[in-house]
Order: C-alpha cells, then structure tokens, then sequence
C-alpha cells in the first residue's frame, strides 16, 4: 500500500498541475470581457493574481492610492462607454476603494472592482488585512460576489460584467480569497440562476406612451429635462429631434452636461441649486414637463414641494423603475431606454411651433444671463475660457466637486456627452484628477483637462506619480482660491457669515509639486500669465499642472438658497 | 401638480411596529445563497423602510428561499419597496401582496405552568390553534399558531397567568391564488 500510494504521489502532482489556477481564469475571463487596461496595486491577498498578470495582454496602471484605482476606472468607463476595471488587496486596499466605487455607482458607471481576500478558511477571524467587503460594499454597488471556488470564478466575471453594463449601469465587486486565486481546478461550472441577472427592458408600454405623446402634443408651456440615461443610451440626437419637433426647451442635469447642444435657441443650460436662472424659471412655469434618464434628486429639484408647481402633468422617463416616483412623483411613469422612449414620444406627436412659449423663455434668457464680476483679479470664467481655447470637439474635461465643478459645467461649450465628466450625485472631492487619468488611458488620441479646487486636488494629487509614470499627459488646471471655496460660499450665504475653518493658509506650490512628481509645472497669478502657461502645459508631451490664483472672492451664481424653491435663485450681484 | 415635501420620518418607523397605512406586506422569493438576507434587510435599513417582521425559511421550489416581509414605508412611495427589492440581483421575484388579502399565518411558542397551559389552550378560539409540545418539570411549552393580529391577541390574554413567557414569529405570507401582474410592470424590468 505504501508503495502504490508513493507512486501514485507525481502522478495526482501533475494532474493538479495540469488545471489553471483561479487568477488564471479571472484573467482569462477579463481578457475574454473584452478588458484590456485595469488599474490597481498589488499586496498580501491578490498577489496570486499579480504573479499570472504578465502573462496577459493586459494593461496594467499602477495606481498610488486605490481610491485613486477606482477613479481611473470610473473615468475610464465614463470617456470610452466600457466597463472600467480596478483591483486592490484585502483589507485598506479594499477598503480605499469604496468611496470610488460610490462615485461610479451613484452615477451609473459601469465598473468592475476585483478584490483579494485573505484564504476562505481564515474569513471571520478577524486576520491580518482581513475585512468584510460584501458587507462594506452592499450599499454602494449594484452586485457583489464572494468566490468561495475557482471552478465559478469564470461565470461570476461574465455575470458581473453582464451586470455592470446593462439596464442601468453600476459598480460590481468580485471578492477572491488568496486561496481560491491559487486553487487549481480542471472543470468550470455555471453558476445556477433562476432569474435573468439583467435583461434589456422590453419595449415601454405603448399606451403609456400614446398617454405622454398626448399631453406632450397639448401642453402650452412644455419643458425637458434630460440627464446621463440619455448619454449613457446614446439618444442625444433623439432628444434633439424631439424638442426641435416639439419647440420644447431642454435643460440638463450636472450628469447630462454636453447631451443637448448649448448654445441651441431652446437649450436652457443646467438645472437646479445652481442652474441657470432662466432654465429655473422655465421649470416653474412649465405646464407639463418632462424628464428623461435622470433621477431628479434634491441637487435637482431644491425644495420639492416648490418644483415645478405649474405642471399639470410630469412625464417620468427612467431605466431604473425604483427612480420613478422616488422623490417627484411623477403621474406618468415610464420604464424604458431613454433613446426608445424619445423615438417613440417623437413618433406619436405632432411637430407644433411654441411661439409664444419660446418668446417667454428668452425674456428670461435675457433678464437672467449668467454673469460674473470683472474686478480685476483673475477670475474662474477667464481661466476656463482659455483652456477652452486648447480643446477640439472631441477632447474631454473632467471636473472636480466645488465651485470648480460648477463654473466649468456652465463654462462648458462642447456639445458631445461623454466629454464632460463629474461626479454628480455622489460630489466626490478628489475625483477628476485620478478619473481624468482613467479617461486619457481610454482616448490616449484625445486631450483630458482636468479641473479642480486646490481643496478636491490634494485630496488624490499622489496620483501625477501614476500620470507620469504611466505616460498619461494629462493636464490638471487648479483653480486655487486658497480656501474651501463652495464651503465658504454657504458660510457667507447661508450660516450667517461665519467663516470657519475653510482658509488654506499654507497650499503647496504646486508648480514645484508637479516637478517633483515628473510633470511640468506653472503657477499663473495675473491674467497675462495665462496664456503662456496653457500653451506651455498643453505643448507638453507628459502630464502637466497649472496652478491658477483665482480671486478668492470669486462665487458661484446664480444659487438657490438651501431650503428655497428653483424659483428662488440668487443672481451674482450687479457691480 | 405639486409635489409633496416628504414627512419627517416617525420613530415609529425604526421599531418592530408597524404604522398602520404605512404597511407593506411583500412576498419574496430569493435565490437561497449566503449573504441574501443581508442584501434585503440592508437595503430596507439604507432606504428608511423598517422591518416589523420578517420570516425567512425555504419554499417549495429548490434553491428558491421565501422572506416573508412587514415593512413599514415611512414618507416613501408605497411602491418603492417592491421597485427597490426587484433592483437585487438575488431576488427572484417580490410580490407586495398587501392589498391581495394574502394568507398570514404566524407562530409563538409560549412556556407556563402545566395548569395554565391546559387553560389556555382551552380557551383558545379559532382560528387561532395550539398544542401541548413538551412537558418538562413544572413547566409546560405550547405552540400556537394563526394570523397574526388573532395569535397577538391571543398572546395577550395570556397576561393574566404567572410567570408566563412567550416568543412568536413574523408572520409567514402566502397568495390563496398564484399572484397576477399588475398592468404596466413587467417583472423583467427589475431596475437593470
């Protein structure tokens, strides 16, 4: 016995050896994803993966910080409409990646987040780097998997990146122990499912939309409403038709920056807490108005019970049943594809002029322009204005969360969805810098301008190391005011004028900073250094950052004092 | 239209009572895999639904868990339960049953003296049931079972008798007739 068992000892050794490993089919299975470029960095739990990673015709980014991992991805997907990829290790690793993976989810991006476990058998005992990423990420992700088997491994990435993009699109983490990344098995199995993870919604229920085609036909005073569903379904010149059909005025979302063409006589511009003054007003005296793959959050709507107080009917159009009557309740609710459900509205109304509907809203245009001060110091308008210059039709800016976010999306004059990126619902500080180096991975023929706060940039600037390494000549304008501008604003505006800890008395000299990182570097403190230093910066061939001093005064308007309805908005003050 | 501002949530909402016209009664069918009832009762918590009861236990078809669920909606929609549960990967199908007139059957075990169970179990009315399940020393252990407000008061008047104690389940729900689906809502759309 002892003999025939020491015999058979290489024999079973090379039948375990003729089996691929669980890293090796995840990798396969990305790969087969159609993935070719994931961010992340390696440690203790997903070294097994790391080991087989340059086997694979993959690009790997090697990322400072995971936050910054999950970032990339999401800027990745939001640029190139792919599902964008990010790894990390148990525990912190995982953990860091949870904040990006909100970002993604809250708005829609389809991201795949692949996580190293400590072994299957040591779960629950809280070991070394050990932490719960299924209970940590329940509320942030659309799905998530824990492989307890490698033989699943393969069917788990086809269902996670299935759901991912599909319907309406989100974050998925896929969990791996280090065990099961080294498990060797020779057969794969299917994971059984009794319900169709994601199927495309079926077509909307045509008598819902011959009800929302009729009161679309009758309305005097109509307005659209249009958010990131209609990007993400590629129905901007859906949308287009239809309110050129219509004569229907169109106001976007943060997230629906770049879907309706601006200028365009019936764009109206963004909606909302700081919207145009002119689209808010249109919303409050619309007779019907419609809103299309957008959530209408409280960003959107302010006081709720004070939005759109004229409309006898609101038409609801969104992917996502649960989004519908949520907050607005709408008293047309449609399920579907934002692009079908506008073809389909478009087919069953008649086209009709608004004359007198669209006079109006240019009174309004006039009476409320946007407009800011001219005071001598430099101000946002101009920095953005100029950076503009530097970018083609088909380049892309990423904009960070604060004030910066909200002049660049009004400053915004491109006309193509997936070319203004923000983080809209989630409004994640330190997000456009590491999402701008995702969105250059995903275009490398574009340029990505990345716009921030000195506040939101230090919060991930360790990611110009990944730039420069990584060889993604990104350029990132700060828009520094030397304070936590927004924070300041509210202070000012809304808590009685008490300005509490939102001074950056020491900020780093980021020209220096940059340098020490690898990037080119330029500080611009009047108005007559701009220009140079943007044609310095985006003549460069590596990444680039251009620190500008902006009046610290400078405000965002109009604004919608917290608490107040849309029609309640502040207009910048006359000189 | 206006759009109504939405209420300050009640504390009531957080406890294991439930509002009345604020309730749900739901019916779940899940895929019966670990974690599943952490990704319902999450999403309950996250999204300001209180939980008054829940039974969780297996169903007739295989691999298919039930969760039978009183929810209390607090200021929300009433339909966003069923729309929020459908967004679950895990959840095969949701059925919010409350206006169907389901089937709510629950159950308490209750531990008293043997004299006293004998009392009570005689004084029981229909269509609330019960039995004696084990006698042990001086003191008795009787199962009861029926709808849930009939079995509640029942319980009660088990207050009278000394040194009584009781525990009972959420209850258990089940459509007297397979469930229809509602115009306009196919269940393939769960928030894809």
């Amino acid at each position: 016995m002892t003999t025939a068992a020491t015999l058979d000892q290489p024999r079973a050794a090379a039948a375990a050896e003729t089996g691929r490993t669980g890293a090796e089919l995840l990798l396969e299975a990305l790969v087969r994803e159609g993935v070719t470029t994931a961010f992340g960095i390696p440690g203790g739990a997903n070294l097994p993966i790391y080991q087989q990673l340059p086997r694979f015709p993959l690009r790997h980014v090697l990322v400072r910080h995971e936050q910054g991992a999950a970032h990339m991805a999401d800027g990745y997907a939001r640029a190139s409409g792919r599902v964008g990829v990010c790894l990390a290790t148990s525990g912190p690793g995982a953990l860091n990646l949870i904040t990006g993976l909100a970002t993604a989810h809250f708005d829609s991006v389809p991201v795949v987040a692949i996580t190293g476990q400590v072994a299957a058998a040591s779960i629950g005992t809280d070991s070394f780097q050990e932490s719960d990423m299924i209970g940590s990420s329940l509320s942030v992700t659309k799905h998530s998997y824990q492989v307890l088997d490698a033989a699943e491994i393969p069917s788990v990435v086809e269902e996670a990146f299935h759901i991912a993009r599909t319907g309406r699109p989100g974050a998925v983490l896929i969990d791996i122990p280090k065990d099961v990344q080294m498990q060797r098995v020779t057969e794969v199995r299917e994971r059984i499912r009794r319900r169709r993870p994601h199927r495309a919604p079926g077509a909307s229920d045509a008598g819902l939309l011959d009800r929302a085609a009729e009161l679309l036909s009758a309305a005097e005073r109509p307005v659209i409403l249009a958010g990131r569903g209609v990007a993400i379904s590629g129905a901007q010149s859906e949308l287009c038709r239809l309110a050129e059909a219509g004569d229907i005025p169109v106001g976007t979302t943060l997230l629906g920056t770049g879907i309706f063409p601006n200028p365009h006589p019936l764009s109206l511009g963004l909606v909302g807490f700081m919207g145009t003054g002119y689209c808010n007003r249109a919303v409050t005296h619309c007779d019907l108005l419609l809103m299309v793959g957008m959530r209408a959050d409280d960003r959107v709507t302010c006081r709720l019970d004070e939005f759109a107080p004229r409309a006898e009917h609101i038409v609801h159009v969104n992917i996502d049943p649960a989004e519908l009557g949520k907050t607005v309740r709408a008293d047309c609710q449609i399920v579907g594809d934002a692009g079908e459900v506008l073809a389909g509205l478009r087919r069953r109304m008649a086209p009709r002029p608004r004359p007198a509907w669209r006079a109006q809203v240019d009174v309004w245009r006039e009476r409320h322009p946007l407009r800011y001060p001219r005071n001598g110091r430099l101000q946002p308008q101009e920095v953005l204005a100029a950076c503009n210059q530097h970018l083609g039709a088909d380049d892309v800016t990423v904009a960070d969360v604060g004030l910066n976010q909200i002049w660049a999306a009004l400053a915004w004059s491109g006309r193509r969805p997936g070319h203004f990126l923000n983080s809209g619902g989630q409004g994640t500080m330190g997000f456009a810098l590491p999402a701008a180096i995702g969105a250059q991975a995903a275009c490398p023929e574009r340029r990505v301008l990345s716009v921030s706060g000195e506040g939101g940039f230090v919060m991930t600037l360790q990611e110009l190391a990944t730039a420069a390494e990584a060889r993604l000549p990104v350029k990132a304008v700060i828009l520094n005011n030397r304070q936590l501008g927004m924070v300041r604003q509210f202070q000012d505006d809304f808590y009685g004028g008490v300005r509490s800890q939102v001074d950056h008395v020491l900020t780093p000299d980021f020209s220096l900073l940059a340098r020490a990182f690898g990037c080119f570097g330029a500080t611009v403190r009047r108005g007559e250094e701009l220009g140079p230093a943007l044609d310095q910066a985006f003549a460069h061939r590596g990444p680039a950052v251009v620190d500008c001093w902006i009046d610290p005064e400078a405000n965002v308007y109009p604004i919608v004092p917290l608490g107040k309805g849309l029609s309640d908005f502040v207009e910048c003050p006359l000189p | 239209m206006t759009q109504a501002e939405p209420e300050r949530r009640s504390p009531g909402s957080d406890g294991l009572t439930l509002d009345q016209g604020r309730g749900r009664v739901v019916a779940l069918r899940v895929e019966d895999r670990r974690g599943v009832l952490q990704r319902v009762v999450n999403l309950l918590g996250r999204r300001g639904f209180g939980i008054a009861t829940c039974s969780v236990g297996a169903s007739s078809e295989p691999g298919v868990a039930a969760i039978s669920l009183r929810v209390d909606v607090g200021a929300q929609a009433p339909e966003q339960v069923k729309r929020q549960l459908e967004k679950l990967i895990d959840v095969v199908s949701v059925d919010d049953v409350t206006e169907a007139g389901p089937v709510e059957w629950s159950s308490a075990l209750v531990r008293l003296r043997p004299e006293a169970a004998e009392r009570a179990l005689g004084g029981l009315r229909a269509p609330v049931r019960g039995s004696l399940v084990r006698h042990q020393g001086d003191r008795a252990v009787a199962a009861l079972g029926g709808p849930p407000e009939a079995l509640a008061q029942a319980l009660s008047g088990l207050g009278q008798e000394e040194e009584v104690e009781w525990v009972s389940s959420g209850p258990l729900v089940l459509l007297a007739q397979p469930a229809q689906q509602g115009p306009g809502w196919a269940p393939s759309l769960g928030g894809a």
